[in-house]
Order: structure tokens, then C-alpha cells, then sequence
């Protein structure tokens, strides 16, 4: 069993991913941006490690000066020029802004999007989907059943194949994808020809009988509704104040400084922003001392 | 309490075919019970009636009564809740991805609650020690294991009657003796009716309380295995050559008396046969040399998967042409490795491999491939995708620039001689499985071979088809072929190859004949060897101990 | 999209003419500076809800279910049998072959899902709905083009409409996408970013095409046995 954020119920960490996208999609304003990014980055760091930072630097700030490049020498508007061309095309200090603030929020996204693969794993995304279309989510479940057991099986066929000289490897390019195809139809073959079997193990089991329920082993515990809560009050507050982070750039840019209780939202925003990675610090500390006290 | 009662019970399928005939028995409540037959006796159509679900569709005559009613006012909530299920491939049976959803999965469709869900899942969890894959994914599972969720998955339903439809024919047999043997505490400690079809009855036999025979829809036999008597031998051969050697000894040399059916059973009865005079002929073997040239030969071959360590270190094989070679060993001591080396299917890097005089490196994979040697894994559906056997056999020989007529010419030869002329039109998972593997050599012999490798071919097939498959391999070899194969089977390489080899600890520990590697074994050898050993020296096979016994006491009758 | 029971006609009205407008409308009435990302998402989202109630709510055989998840495992797996030949991906021709015999609405589901698992195994991404709503409508239109149709047996008619529908509608959607992502919509940008994509989709139609040309034959004779030998999917009336 895991520990920390990951150990949450799969309802109060979707929860929290849901709002940080709406947040992270929904307002331009620098600050709630910067803070989003900045968060989903420490805490990707804190799940991934060294890869985190390789995917920073060869993916991330790539994203960011091509999303910002790309507006800057495509877009015209704006009042501020930079530089111009002698066709009458305008470089502008509002369109290299927006690009640069639209490039964050992407690369927000991105980042926030790593953190919810790694805690959101197919049993609790089954769960999430189970509560409202069981059917779907069974489905999921046997294809991700089906999918290791085709590629140990196509790995078998060609291997076998290869045994008698037809596999995807030897001949012409052609006759090697004639041959891939061949052992994609006798993969095929060999699945369909088994559903039989499986639709049989479930009717076996009862599959089809009225009023079926789902098992649910996850737990809600004092601190998912702590979480929950949170996860739903604080975006909300933010969109009910949202007039305290007000940022336009096109045509001229104007971004609203935040006022005192702006500043009390925001920092209320960034607790929330920075909680999964300040949780799993706190909950790692908590249980790495419980043994040494026995 | 009678739990099943069946009265006579007829079955036609829609096309006509009549699988079940006037079939009558009962069993009471808490028994073990085999059913056994040969493939496409209707074992199991007659399995399949006694579970509403699965009821083939077809003509039914008689009644099927579980647990004192008739099996239509049976609600289907009662057929699933009561009546486990469990079929051959446990592949295919298991559902979802995680081994604690698959248990569940049958719960959830009978509407338990979280909370019931969850209890039952502890009591199964310690029942067959799964707490250590429980939060497994299904794929990370050993064929055992995922046999045993299946079990798991079914008895967390709390069945009272149990039905295994051959449960055991994807597994090796060690595996498959430790997985029965759970069904078996299942039914002994829990009271739970069990109902095992099987093709290996050798270690079923003894635990059975009673054995069921069927032969072509009806039933031949419906007794404990004790009580199975020589007219049932005499009138089956299906009996004949599927029950455990101390019966099938006990009832070729006629004797009275419940049969032995353990090997210790079968020693006792041996020695009251010799109790007073120690035998006088003894086996006179003759040792036939295989003079013919190498057909491979391996010498000082090493090999590695990684750099995680060897898994052959210096292996010396020599494999002659035309004869009939078996490798044998544990599980994962490297024989298919062995196998995959002999055909170039992963490259020999260490020490040097001969096929036919030449180094294997030297040979193109064309000619390697379509004109010296075929490699045929265990599951030979991997080689078809229909429609039809004769439509993958010509897609084999499309690679070939061959006119339509030879093509036909080469089809028609091998069915002949594989006697699978009547498959042909068929689609290939339509035949059985035993079939199927006849119809994978014929399809590799379509190409002018000199070398078979077969891994594990007798997996799937019962005592009776193993026979007709080692003749059809026998007269391949007459005809000049060379076959290798790794197999579990040691009843069947001692009946039927040449020569065997061991592999352990990545070296070959010996390489003799067939049978002077048995006959000098003490735990890795046959059951007739090991019941016979006291008396007998290096006598191997049934026939063999049975001839003895008649030459040494010829006043009896024997 | 006939077939389907009077409720969840009534939902895919619902979500189409009431709830899409709606939303769209309270997003830009609350946030009036552009968040068409935002916004499309929300609209793509939407648009996926009426289909998966539908499968939801139909009556379907166990076997059915099970012969749906299995070619969508396969369409992910099959790549595996093609690593040699690493520009084909047969996704989308297996989309297609089954959606054909599927029929519309499964046909649907079965790119949704496809592209929903392979990214969970690959990691989801802000893509992930526009690809399921892209393959999933390839899946929906080439079976209302072929399902149960003489015609569907003509491999070389199945594999250009195959390969056209992934080449404008999965392509289209995708990189309508990409635009949005950028964030500019003067017409040189969108243009540019249509461009860029070309490469890759044409690419993708290509093989597409080639592999279904190959594969329909096959694919068919499979099907039509489950349907006579197991009467899977074999109801006209059904979908």
C-alpha cells in the first residue's frame, strides 16, 4: 500500500486535478500561471525525480519558447512594436507576452498532467468510471487484462513464425509486412476465437443478473474530506474573486494587481497548488519516525 | 443429500449429431468425482447440462435434477451462486486485470456489498495463500497461479458443487498435481461437490471416489476406481490405456481383488505375485547403437538471456540422424533454449552447434528454414488463422515460387500421410487439439525437412491419441527425418523414443538410451519401472513387466 | 442514430441543444477574454457523454461485450506485430474493420476507448479527448458508410474511405486541436499548423489504407464466423 497523496481516495485526487486544469485553463493571469506551473513542477520532481527534470528540459521549456515564438513572429496585434518589417508587419511586445503566458499554461497542463498519470492508476480510474458507467469501466478492465496477453502471445507467434522462416523479420519489405499482417490475423483468430470462453467464465459467474453491485476498496477517510472540501472551495473561491486576477493582452496589456484580499485569495491558492507535495512530505516524515520509536 | 441426479438424459446438437445418450447416475453431496472419456465423447456437453448458463443449445430428452429440482425451475441466480464452473484456458476465463478484482467480479454480480466483498476476499485470500498476489496484476501471474484464481474466483462464490472441465490441460504435470490436489482439500474439508474431467488420470485415479467412463454419449462405467474390473479393460481402450499402470497391470494379468491404483498399491500386489521364488528370466536387453551420422551436434555451447547469468554453461549434445530424441528436465533448466539454439532462433555465441556436418552459422536463414529444420512451439495455434487449414498450408507456400499443381501435390501428400485429409477444409480451431498438433507437423513437413523440433507436443493429448501420434512420428523418422522433443511426458518418451538427454545445472548430466536412463533412475523414471524395480531389473514399460510376469509364471495362467 | 431508446435520444438532444450552448454560453459570459481551449474541451467532453450513456444503457450480449474489448485490446497490441515497420500503426485500420462490424454506435466506443486506454498506458495527455472524439467518430462513419453493406466486402473501396476518414475527420479534429493549443487563430497561423501536421497524417491515411486493404478479407471471414457460429453481433435491428 502506498502512502501520501497516492494513498488518497481516487475522488478527492481527481477532484484536485479536475480544478487545477479548470484553474490552470481558465484564467490568463500571470501570477496563477506561474504559481500553477511552479507547483506542478516541484511536485512532478517529487514524483519522478531525475526523469522530471530531463522532461523539463527537453520537452517543457522547448513547448514554451515554440508556443512563444510562434505567436511572437505570426501575431500582429498590440500597440507596443518591437520591431518592424519592411513589409509593415509588426513584432509586438503584447504578442510575445501573450505567447510567453499561453506557453506557461500549457506547459502547467502538461506538468499537472504527469502528476495525475502517476497517481491515478487504472484501478482507481476504473473505480471513478465504475460509479457512473459500470459497463465502460468492466470493459477497460478486461482490455487492459487483454493487452499483455496479446503481446506475450504475438511475441509466441513470432517466434514460432520465425521458426519456419515467415516472420515480420526476413524477406523484402514487402513480403515482411505481408507477413506482420499475417500474424496480426492469427493474433486475431486466436482472441476472437476465445471470446466464447470468456463471455462463458462470466455468465458462469453470474455476469448479467440484476442489481450488481461494484466493489469499493478504497476508504474515505477525515483527511479526503478535508481534501475534498478544499479541492472544491478554493477554485471556487478563486472563480467567485476572479475579478482580482483580470488580464488581457491583445491589444494592450493589462493585467490587474491584485488588491489586499486578492493577495489572501492568492495565497490561499497557492496552499492548495503546493498541498499534494507539502502532504506527501509531511505523511513520509510521520511514518519514517513510527519505527524507530518501537 | 443427492446434489445432482440425472435420468435419462439425451442430447442431439442442431445439427443432429447425437452427443449424449439415455444417460442415468446421481452423486450425493460432498464427492469426488471423475468423468472422463475420449476427446469428442461428450464429456463436456454432459459437464455443460449440468450448469443452465452454459447449456449448449439442441434437443434435450430426461431430466437433470441439482439439488432436488428440476434443473429449469433452477433460477439462474441459484445456478451461479451454487454451481462453480471452471473451464480449460485459464487464460481466457479470467476477466479483468487484478486478481483482487477478478475475485470479486463474481460477487459484485451476485450484489454483495462492499463490505461482504471484502470479508470474503480475506477468508479466500487465506485459504489458498494468495495474500502475496492479491494486489498483483493478472498478467504478472505463472499459468498455476492463474489457474488457481480462477478456483479462487469461483469458490469465493461458495458453490456446493463444483464442475472442472479438464482444468489442468494447460499446465505441466507438477503444477497440475498441486492444483488438484486443491480442488481435492476443497472437497474433503469444505463438503464441496467436485465433478473433475480429465485426459491425465494417472494421480486423479486414486483420489476419486468414483470414476464415470463415457464412450461415444453414454456412459461404460460408473464405479470406484477399485471396482473398475478387467471386462471394463477388455471393452474399452480408451480405459485400457488411460488408467494408472498398477490398474491396467492388475487387469492384463487377471487378477481378483480391488485394483491397486498407487504405485505403493501396485508394489504389493507384485510382491504377493513373487512372494515365495524370486523370478528366474530376467529382462535380456539388447543394446541397439545408432550408427548413423550426427544430426546435430552440439559441443562446450554456452548461453545467456542477459547479463543476469548462464543458462546453459557447456552443453555436449549429440543428436543422430533418423532417430527419435527427447530432452528432459525441470521447468526453466533451458530445454526449450536447447531447442531454440539447435534451429538458430537465438544465435549461439559460446561453443559450436552442427546441423548435418555444417555449422549452423554457416547456414542462410532461407535454407535453414524452408529446407532443414522447423521449430514448433507448444501452443500451435500460433501457426493458423483460417478459415480454413488448407488456406494457412498454402500461405506457407506462397514464400515459394510454386505452379498450383505442385502445391496441391505437396498439400495432398503430407494429409495422406498425416492422415488429416479430412481436416482440411476445416477451420482450425474447430479441431481438437490433439489434431491441431498433427495438423502443425504436417503443415512444417510441407517443406522438405530433415529436423523436427517439437516442444511439448503430448501436452494436450490423451494416453489413446499419444499413441497414434507416436506411430505417425515413429514412421517419419523410418523415412529418414530426425525429431527432437522437450517434454515433461516421461511415460510417453520411455514407451516410445530412442534416446533421451538431461539438462540440469545448464550442462546435459547424461545422454543414453531411453532405457538405460530409466532403468537406473530411482525417483525420475516411470511408474511400471518403480513398481516393478523390487522384483524386475530395468524393465520400464507396462509391456514389458507384463511380459515378464507371464515368462516367470507361466503355471498360472498369467 | 436509430436503434436507441427514446431516453437516450432525448440525452443526446439534450446535451447537443440545450447543454453544449449553455455551458459554452456561462464560459464566455463569466470569462470574457478567449478560452476557447477551455471551451472546445468542454464541447469535446460533452460531446462523448451521449454515446457512452447509450452503451450503457443498451442491452448487449456478454459475448458482445467481450468480442468489443477484445478488438480494442488488439487495435493497442497491434502495434507490437509492426515494430519492424515502425511508421504503421494499425489502430485506426482496426478501428475501422471492427466498427464495420460493430455497426455506428459501438463502432464509436471502440475508438473512444481505444485511443482512452492506449494513452493510459502511453500517459494521458490534454489530447486525449479531440483523439477520442476523432477516433471515435472514424469508427462511427465508416460503419454508417459500410456496416452491413455489399459493399463493405470491396477491399479497395473500404481501405480509400478508410483512410480518407482518418486522413479528414481524425486528422481535422486533431489538429484543430493544435491550433487551439497555440492559442493564435490568424489564418497564416492556423494555416501553418495544418501544414505541419500534414506530413504525419498523410502518413498515417497511408498506411491506414495499406493495412486495411490487406486486413479486410481476413477480418471479415472472422467475424462472419463468430456471427453464424456464435450469432454475435449478427441482429439487423440492433444498433
Amino acid at each position: 500500500m502506498e502512502i501520501g497523496f497516492k494513498a488518497l481516495h481516487p475522488v478527492s485526487a481527481f477532484l484536485f486535478f479536475v480544478f487545477s486544469f479548470l484553474v490552470t485553463l481558465c484564467f490568463s493571469h500571470p501570477l496563477i500561471i506561474v504559481t500553477s506551473l511552479l507547483c506542478a513542477l516541484i511536485y512532478d520532481i517529487k514524483l519522478h525525480g531525475k526523469k522530471s527534470a530531463k522532461s523539463f528540459f527537453l520537452f517543457i521549456l522547448p513547448l514554451i519558447i515554440l508556443i512563444t515564438a510562434f505567436n511572437f513572429f505570426i501575431s500582429h496585434y498590440g500597440v507596443t512594436t518591437l520591431y518592424e518589417f519592411q513589409s509593415g508587419n509588426r513584432l509586438t511586445l503584447e504578442s510575445l507576452v501573450y505567447g510567453l503566458v499561453f506557453g506557461l499554461k500549457a506547459s502547467a497542463v502538461f506538468l499537472w498532467l504527469n502528476c495525475f498519470n502517476e497517481i491515478i492508476t487504472a484501478d482507481k480510474f476504473i473505480f471513478l468510471f465504475g460509479r457512473f458507467s459500470p459497463r465502460t469501466a468492466l470493459v477497460i478492465s478486461m482490455i487492459l487484462r487483454f493487452i499483455p496477453l496479446l503481446r506475450s502471445q504475438s511475441k509466441e507467434i513470432e517466434t514460432s513464425r520465425k521458426g519456419l522462416g515467415i516472420d515480420s523479420k526476413t524477406g523484402k519489405l514487402f513480403e515482411r509486412l505481408s507477413n506482420s499482417i499475417h500474424s496480426i490475423s492469427i493474433l486475431i483468430t486466436w482472441i476472437l476465437e476465445s471470446a466464447i470462453d470468456t463471455s462463458d467464465s462470466m455468465s458462469a459467474r453470474g455476469y448479467g443478473l440484476k442489481g450488481r453491485t461494484s466493489y469499493n476498496k478504497y476508504i474515505f477517510t477525515f483527511s479526503d474530506g478535508l481534501f475534498s472540501a478544499s479541492a472544491i472551495l478554493i477554485p471556487a473561491c478563486l472563480f467567485l474573486f476572479r475579478h482580482n486576477f483580470y488580464a488581457v493582452y491583445n491589444p494592450v496589456i493589462e493585467i490587474t494587481p491584485p488588491s489586499v484580499f486578492g493577495f489572501i485569495v492568492f495565497a490561499v491558492f497557492l496552499i492548495y497548488s503546493i498541498l499534494p507535495f507539502v502532504y506527501d512530505l509531511w505523511e513520509e516524515r510521520l511514518w519514517s519516525t513510527s519505527r524507530l520509536k518501537i | 443429500m443427492v446434489d445432482i441426479k440425472v435420468e435419462n438424459l439425451s442430447f442431439t446438437y442442431p445439427g443432429g449429431k447425437k452427443a449424449l445418450k439415455d444417460i442415468n447416475f446421481e452423486i450425493q453431496s460432498g464427492r469426488f468425482v471423475v468423468l472422463c472419456g475420449e476427446s469428442a465423447s461428450g464429456k463436456t456437453t454432459l459437464l455443460r447440462m449440468l450448469k443452465k448458463e452454459l447449456s449448449p443449445l439442441g434437443k434435450t430428452e430426461g431430466n437433470v435434477f441439482l439439488f432436488e429440482k428440476e434443473r429449469k425451475d433452477l433460477t439462474l441466480r441459484e445456478s451461479a451462486e451454487k454451481i462453480g464452473f471452471l473451464l480449460q484456458n485459464p487464460e481466457f476465463q479470467l476477466v479483468t486485470h487484478s486478481v483482487q478484482s477478478e475475485i470479486a467480479f463474481g460477487l459484485e454480480n451476485l450484489g454483495l456489498e462492499s463490505g461482504e466483498i471484502h470479508l470474503r476476499l480475506a477468508e479466500i485470500a487465506s485459504y489458498f495463500s494468495l495474500s502475496n498476489i492479491m494486489d498483483k496484476k493478472i498478467s504478472e501471474l505463472s499459468g498455476g497461479q492463474k489457474q488457481l484464481v480462477c478456483l479462487a474466483a469461483v469458490a469465493a462464490m461458495h458453490p456446493s458443487v463444483l464442475i472442472l472441465d479438464e482444468p489442468t490441460s494447460r499446465l505441466d504435470p507438477m503444477t497440475s498435481e498441486l492444483f488438484v490436489e486443491t480442488v481435492f482439500r476443497l472437497c474433503r474439508e469444505n463438503g464441496i461437490t467436485v465433478i473433475i474431467s480429465e485426459h491425465r488420470l494417472e494421480n486423479l485415479i486414486a483420489k476419486a471416489d468414483r470414476v464415470i467412463v463415457l464412450e461415444d454419449g453414454k456412459i461404460i462405467c460408473d464405479k470406484p476406481p477399485q471396482k473398475i474390473s478387467k471386462e471394463i479393460f477388455s471393452k474399452s481402450e480408451f480405459v485400457k490405456a488411460s488408467m494408472p499402470v498398477s490398474m491396467r497391470l492388475h487387469a492384463a494379468l487377471k487378477l481378483d481383488g480391488d485394483a491397486p491404483l498407487t504405485v505403493s498399491q501396485g508394489r504389493l500386489m507384485l510382491s504377493k505375485l513373487f512372494f515365495d521364488k524370486k523370478p528366474t528370466k530376467q529382462l535380456n536387453l539388447k543394446e541397439e547403437v545408432n550408427q548413423n551420422e550426427s544430426a546435430v551436434k552440439m559441443r562446450n555451447v554456452a548461453f545467456a538471456y542477459d547479463k543476469s547469468g548462464y543458462v546453459l554453461k557447456s552443453l555436449n549434445l549429440d543428436v543422430k540422424k533418423g532417430s527419435f530424441f527427447a530432452i528432459l528436465g525441470e521447468n526453466a533448466v533451458g530445454k526449450s533454449t536447447v531447442m531454440k539454439l539447435m534451429c538458430g532462433l537465438i544465435e549461439c555465441k559460446k561453443g559450436t552447434i552442427e546441423l548435418f556436418g555444417k555449422n549452423i552459422k554457416k547456414y542462410s536463414s532461407t535454407e535453414l528454414y524452408r529446407y532443414t529444420t522447423a521449430y514448433l512451439s507448444q501452443n500451435c495455434e500460433n501457426l493458423f488463422a483460417g478459415p480454413t487449414i488448407r488456406e494457412d498450408f498454402e500461405n506457407l507456400l506462397k514464400s515459394e515460387k510454386l505452379s498450383s499443381q505442385e502445391r496441391n501435390e505437396r498439400i495432398s501428400f503430407v494429409s495422406e500421410f498425416f492422415e488429416i485429409k479430412n481436416l482440411l477444409s476445416s477451420h482450425p480451431y474447430d479441431v481438437s487439439g490433439g489434431e491441431l498438433q498433427r495438423a502443425a507437423i504436417a503443415m512444417t513437413m510441407l517443406r522438405p525437412l530433415k529436423l523436427l523440433l517439437l516442444d511439448e507436443p503430448t501436452k494436450a493429448m490423451d494416453n489413446l491419441f499419444k499413441k497414434q501420434f507416436a506411430q505417425k512420428i515413429r514412421e517419419l523418422c523410418e523415412s529418414g527425418v530426425t525429431v527432437v522433443i522437450v517434454s515433461h511426458d516421461i511415460e510417453f518418451c520411455a514407451k516410445y523414443c530412442d534416446e533421451c538427454a538431461l539438462i540440469f545445472d545448464g550442462v546435459c548430466s547424461v545422454q543414453k538410451s531411453v532405457h538405460k536412463f530409466f532403468s537406473n533412475n530411482f525417483f525420475y523414471t516411470t511408474a511400471a519401472n518403480k513398481i516393478s524395480r523390487h522384483i524386475f531389473n530395468g524393465a520400464i514399460t507396462e509391456s514389458e513387466v507384463l511380459a515378464l510376469c507371464r515368462d516367470n509364471q507361466p503355471k498360472q495362467k498369467l | 442514430m436509430q436503434g436507441q431508446s427514446a431516453k437516450t435520444k432525448a440525452l443526446t438532444f439534450l446535451t447537443f441543444l440545450v447543454i453544449v450552448p449553455l455551458s459554452v454560453f456561462v464560459f464566455i459570459k463569466f470569462f470574457s477574454s478567449k478560452n476557447y481551449l477551455a471551451c472546445a474541451m468542454l464541447i469535446i467532453i460533452l460531446s462523448l457523454v451521449p454515446f457512452f450513456a447509450w452503451f450503457e444503457k443498451r442491452k448487449i450480449k456478454t459475448s458482445e461485450i467481450v468480442t468489443v474489448a477484445m478488438m480494442i485490446a488488439v487495435s493497442i497490441a497491434g502495434r507490437a506485430a509492426f515494430v519492424f515497420i515502425p511508421q504503421v500503426k494499425p489502430m485506426c485500420a482496426l478501428v475501422i474493420v471492427s466498427a464495420i462490424a460493430f455497426g455506428p454506435n459501438v463502432g464509436f466506443i471502440t475508438g473512444a476507448i481505444s485511443i482512452f486506454v492506449s494513452n493510459f498506458i502511453f500517459g494521458q495527455g490534454i489530447f486525449t479527448p479531440p483523439q477520442m472524439l476523432g477516433m471515435g467518430l472514424v469508427g462511427f462513419l465508416s460503419a454508417i458508410v459500410f456496416y452491413e453493406k455489399k459493399y463493405a466486402a470491396n477491399r479497395i473501396l473500404v481501405s480509400i474511405v478508410g483512410g480518407l476518414l482518418c486522413f479528414l475527420v481524425y486528422g481535422l479534429i486533431v489538429d484543430s486541436c493544435n491550433v487551439i493549443l497555440l492559442g493564435n487563430y490568424s489564418p497564416k497561423a492556423v494555416l501553418a499548423v495544418y501544414g505541419s501536421g500534414l506530413s504525419f497524417n498523410l502518413i498515417h491515411a497511408g498506411t491506414t489504407a495499406l493495412v486495411l486493404f490487406f486486413i479486410n478479407k481476413p477480418m471479415n471471414d472472422k467475424f462472419s464466423r463468430l456471427r453464424i457460429k456464435y450469432g454475435i453481433f449478427s441482429s439487423k435491428k440492433l444498433r
